[in-house]
């Protein structure tokens, strides 16, 4: 404990040293040299944490490069911030991670025990994000969408939503999500719930929905799965991440399509442990990756959505129909409400779980 | 080869041992005698003491803690709902999974005990090798073999067999396949080991004396086998009760067992006591199974010591 | 018991091949009922084949076993209704004593106080009653065996077959149990076979005895025939110890002939006069008990010179091994009550046997 104190007064330390210097800059530019190379060996390594896979050579290029030219530093770690993960580091005082690739769920569980710390507006930069996802504790890191994909070996036309509850027009199995987030707005959705009236969820009126079609009901766990299912033909239609849509459909070469209509948009969100070991330096790197250029990258690479509005021009023109953040994409659909998750998400994911294994 | 599998047959099924000897009171005569063995194995006591009591402890106290001091999340045991659908699905996988793989296994070790050495040999070869492919890998070849469109079902139909594809994954049914699969080296290791300690001579002798080969196999091999099934039986039963990839993979989501469960608590929505006081109880119930049976059967008689 | 105890048993002709190897060739046996039959050979020589094959565990690929002139060759085990002793003995160690012998009675039906009255008769005849309800891994090796005999002959087997049940055993107790399977063998009067590598055993216990080896029985007879009359090297060497003495035929002389080995000549009877022709190589089996040392007078048939180069003190008798030019080394029994002083090594001594004492044998 103590040693982290008087890391983290070393920072403030260096950080007030810095803005003085900036002053004298003028007048003194050989001292100004001199401290900048003392800083970089003073910054601190920022561990990030993702869920692996494609986004470690993804993240690389798009936010450890950049943040690396700035004279910083991101260890990118792919073992996956869960909930009960980042709240055991906090409660035992063991924290190891700066940064975690989380969500909306991750607020809705952490918040209120009190493990994450405030983002510091005053290095990232709220007007860089949209500012419905900037929350208190997190902020937007990239957009992504729960969207609806189909099978057109076996289902012809476009579907609607709602269709997708109809298995008399489709039969066949469907998937959905092993997980209440985005499902219980989709079945709102699909029962004529207007996009911008979802919130409070009628969660009763959601399970309804799904009752009509549970028997043909699969459930994924990991993006993984929903993509095989989806391949092998054991579900004719699916709700989905749209990243895995459209893997999917370029897998497939347009055997699964998808749309965004009605899909529901929802924020990836860096979260920040309290007492994280970088301390304010994790902030700088979340600053860093608010450049649109890297965010485009990752869009061409993972398909996430750069939560920077000044990103959209830069995005090239084939991309933009695969962008849940490009504003034709966002019109037809449905935004997530973080405040309703605070309240209700922990007992809305239960009872979906006794809902799909009753 | 032969010595290293019974070897492992043998550690597996030691646990039960130590519940029948644990169970047993020392006499007070050899005490003296017994104090000097504890102080030997004080330093592995201590050693069990900070790295698995302590972590059990710690799981025990946030059960009665959290979220507030008290036994709250144990009687969610007596009124959840959720949690008695869980539990109750929990024990019928698995004891559904025991018993189908004491059958097979129970065949496949009377397979290698009567068959040659070179048959054995490779036979072996086939239990152990699935030992080292990942749950994952499993669960996806039954996926292939198993779906709608699957092997089986595809072959069903072709022969004429059935007309629409018979649902083997994506229930209960799948994670049972899958599970036994998984469970089978398990189930056949302890009970191989146990029949390759049995006399043949015995048999022989049962015969000998006027019994059928059915009742030679009836009346001698197959209560001398006993120890072996439930030593396996013992292994197989726990081992199922904290299945969790399986269930989940080729259970279609729908089948939520006691570890998945658990996960959900701990990992995602963070109600730790919940969690807590269902891995506590876990514990509890799997010691209570091994002692009721330490009392109802005499393990040492059975595992043949005297 | 039954009224009827013992049974004849023939083995005709049995051969038995495992691939190439013959472990029984062209076997043929007859038992007679109420005997004591041995089977003696060493280790791969078929004897344990053979019991099997009567005991009907092992199916014989040629030949028939018959049982009081009904052939059950094809029977299986359980249907033959042999009690047999298997080396180990083989008791069920899931079953009390009393159940292990109540075995065969509850197999065959027998009804609850049938059980109890035969049981306890058997345990009684083997002297274990009071170890009813002992477990097997309770007992000792004797009282083992002692149980394996119980539970073989409650049932009243047409046959007994022992197979080296006396093997596990320490040597004071193998004797004692030999007195006591020959006793309860007398009381009874089942037939007995009696598979054994152990020629004191075999010598000691059996009305005859078969000597096998290579999967054939080379000789068969009973106890002092075979010693006495040995058809072959192996079996006069199988069965006690004995010198073996080369030599050609010279002539023909009455009661037998007359042979030389390098340069002596020696007598040899011929009890059925049927010599071999002059001029033919012989081998002759001379156990070592029935050569003499020649102190000056006594008169023998056969005479040697030689030195003694070493000699043992067995107690009830010495051994010496004299050095021959004739014959290389001999050995020489002699009990220590009829000869004084201890012999030294080195000292020259004359010996001398009778015309009868040797056996012509064939070499092999």
């Amino acid at each position: 404990m103590t040693d982290r104190k008087t890391a983290l007064d070393k920072t403030a330390l260096v950080i007030s040293r810095r803005k003085l210097l900036a002053g004298a800059a003028l007048i003194a530019a050989p001292a100004l040299l001199r401290t900048d190379l003392a800083l970089a060996e003073t910054r601190k390594d920022v561990v990030l944490v993702n869920f692996g896979g494609a986004a470690m050579k993804a993240f690389d290029e798009a936010y450890v490069q950049p943040f690396a030219a700035q004279g910083g530093r991101i260890v990118l770690d792919g073992s996956g911030a869960l909930n009960g993960k980042i709240l055991t580091m906090v409660q035992s005082g063991n924290v190891t991670w700066d940064i975690c690739d989380g969500g909306i769920t991750t607020l809705a569980e952490l918040n209120p025990r009190n493990a994450l710390e405030k983002i510091d507006y005053g290095i990232v930069d709220k007007t860089k994000v949209p500012a419905e996802f900037a929350y208190e504790n997190g902020v937007v890191n990239y957009m992504f969408s729960s969207v609806m994909a189909w099978d057109t070996a076996k289902v012809k036309d476009t579907p609607t939503l709602a269709d997708f509850f109809d298995l008399k027009k489709y039969p066949g199995r469907r998937m959905m999500r092993k997980d209440s987030q985005a499902m219980m707005e989709l079945c709102l959705i699909a029962d004529g719930v207007p996009l911008d009236k979802l919130y409070p969820l009628d969660t009763k009126r959601a399970f309804e929905k799904m009752a009509t079609i549970k028997k043909e009901l699969l459930y994924w766990n990991s993006g993984a799965e929903s993509q095989s299912l989806m391949r092998d033909g054991e579900c004719v239609m699916g709700l989905l991440w749209h990243t895995r849509a459209n893997v999917l459909k370029a897998e497939t070469k347009g055997r699964i399509a998808y749309s965004f209509k009605d899909g529901l948009l929802q924020p990836g969100l860096w979260v920040v442990p309290k007492g994280n070991p970088a301390g304010a330096e994790a902030f700088r790197a979340i600053a860093s990756m608010q450049q649109p250029e890297g965010q485009v990258k990752l869009l061409a690479a993972m398909g996430n959505g750069p939560a920077n509005p000044a990103a959209q021009s830069l995005v090239p023109a084939d991309l933009r129909q695969t962008n849940p953040g490009d504003p034709a994409n966002v019109a037809v659909q449905a935004k997530i409400n973080a405040a309703w998750y605070i309240e209700n998400h922990s007992k809305t994911f239960q009872a979906y779980l006794d809902f799909i294994s009753s | 080869m032969r010595a290293l599998l019974s070897r492992i047959a043998s550690t597996e099924t030691s646990p039960a041992t130590d519940v029948a000897g644990a169970l047993r009171p020392p006499s007070p005569r050899r005490l003296h005698g017994a104090m000097r063995y504890w102080l030997l194995i004080m330093p592995a006591l201590l050693l069990m003491l900070a790295f698995y009591l302590y972590p059990i402890g710690r799981v025990l106290w946030i059960s009665v803690t959290e979220p507030k001091p008290g036994l709250d999340n144990f009687a969610l045991l007596a009124t959840s709902a959720s949690i008695h659908k869980m539990l109750v699905t929990t024990a019928r996988i698995s004891i559904l999974t025991t018993v189908i793989t004491l059958v097979l296994a129970y065949l496949v070790a009377y397979t290698l005990v009567h068959s040659g050495e070179r048959g054995k040999r490779w036979m072996l070869l086939g239990v152990i090798v699935p030992l080292w492919i990942s749950v994952l890998v499993r669960a996806f070849a039954w996926f292939i073999l198993l779906r709608r469109e699957g092997l089986i079902n595809n072959v069903l139909i072709a022969s004429g067999i059935i007309d629409s594809p018979l649902s083997l994954i994506w229930n209960e049914t799948g994670v049972v396949i899958g599970m036994v699969h998984y469970m089978l080296p398990f189930g056949i290791l302890p009970i191989y080991a146990n029949m390759n300690d049995i006399d043949q001579r015995c048999v022989a002798a049962a015969r000998g004396l006027g019994a059928t080969r059915g009742a030679a196999f009836r009346k001698v091999f197959l209560p001398l086998s006993m120890p072996g099934v439930i030593g396996a039986g013992i292994l197989v039963f726990v081992f199922s009760l904290g299945f969790f990839v399986t269930p989940a993979l080729l259970g279609g989501g729908k089948t939520l067992m006691i570890a998945e469960y658990i996960k959900v608590q701990i990992l995602e929505i963070v109600r730790w006591g919940v969690g807590t006081m269902l891995a506590a109880t876990l514990l509890v119930v799997i010691g209570l199974l091994l002692a009721i049976l330490g009392r109802i059967i005499d393990l040492r008689k059975l595992f043949g010591s005297v | 018991m039954a009224d009827q105890i013992g049974h004849d048993l023939n083995v005709e002709g049995v051969t038995k091949l495992y691939g190439e190897f013959a472990a029984l060739d062209n076997v043929s046996l007859t038992v007679r009922r109420g005997e004591f039959l041995t089977l003696l050979g060493p280790s791969g020589s078929g004897k344990t084949t053979l019991l099997m094959s009567i005991a009907g565990f092992v199916q014989p690929d040629r030949g028939d076993i018959q049982l009081d002139r009904h052939s059950i060759v094809r029977l299986p085990p359980e249907r033959r209704n042999f009690g047999m002793v298997f080396q180990g003995y083989a008791l069920f160690p899931h079953l009390t004593v009393f159940d292990n012998v109540a075995f065969p009675l509850r197999i065959r039906k027998c009804s609850q106080a049938e059980v109890q009255a035969k049981v306890n008769a058997a345990l009684d005849l083997v002297q274990l009653a009071s170890r009813a309800d002992r477990y097997p891994r309770q007992l000792s090796g004797g009282q083992q065996q002692r149980v394996a005999l119980a539970r073989a002959m409650v049932f009243t087997p047409h046959l007994l077959l022992l197979d080296e049940p006396l093997s596990a055993l320490d040597k004071n107790l193998r004797s004692e149990m030999q007195d006591e399977l020959k006793r309860l063998h007398k009381r009874i009067g089942l037939t007995f076979i009696y598979v054994t590598h152990d020629q004191d055993e075999a010598l000691s216990m059996s009305d005859r005895i078969a000597v096998m080896r290579d999967g054939r029985i080379i000789q068969q007879g009973s106890p002092s025939e075979l010693y006495d009359q040995p058809a072959t090297r192996f079996v006069a060497n199988f069965l006690g110890r004995s010198n073996f003495l080369r030599g050609a035929v010279d002539a023909h002389i009455p009661g037998g002939f007359a042979f030389t080995h390098q340069g002596t000549r020696f007598t040899q009877a011929v009890p059925g006069g049927d010599c071999p022709a002059p001029g033919q190589d012989v081998v002759l089996a001379l156990r070592p008990e029935k050569i003499s040392i020649v102190d000056g007078g006594a008169p023998s048939d056969n005479a040697l010179k030689g030195v003694i180069s070493e000699w043992n003190y067995l107690g009830a008798q010495f051994r010496l091994v004299v050095d021959t030019l004739e014959f290389g080394a001999v050995v020489i029994v002699i009990p220590t009550w009829k000869s004084g002083a201890p012999p030294a090594t080195g000292q020259p001594v004359s010996i001398g046997w009778d015309a009868s004492a040797a056996t012509l044998v064939s070499d092999n």
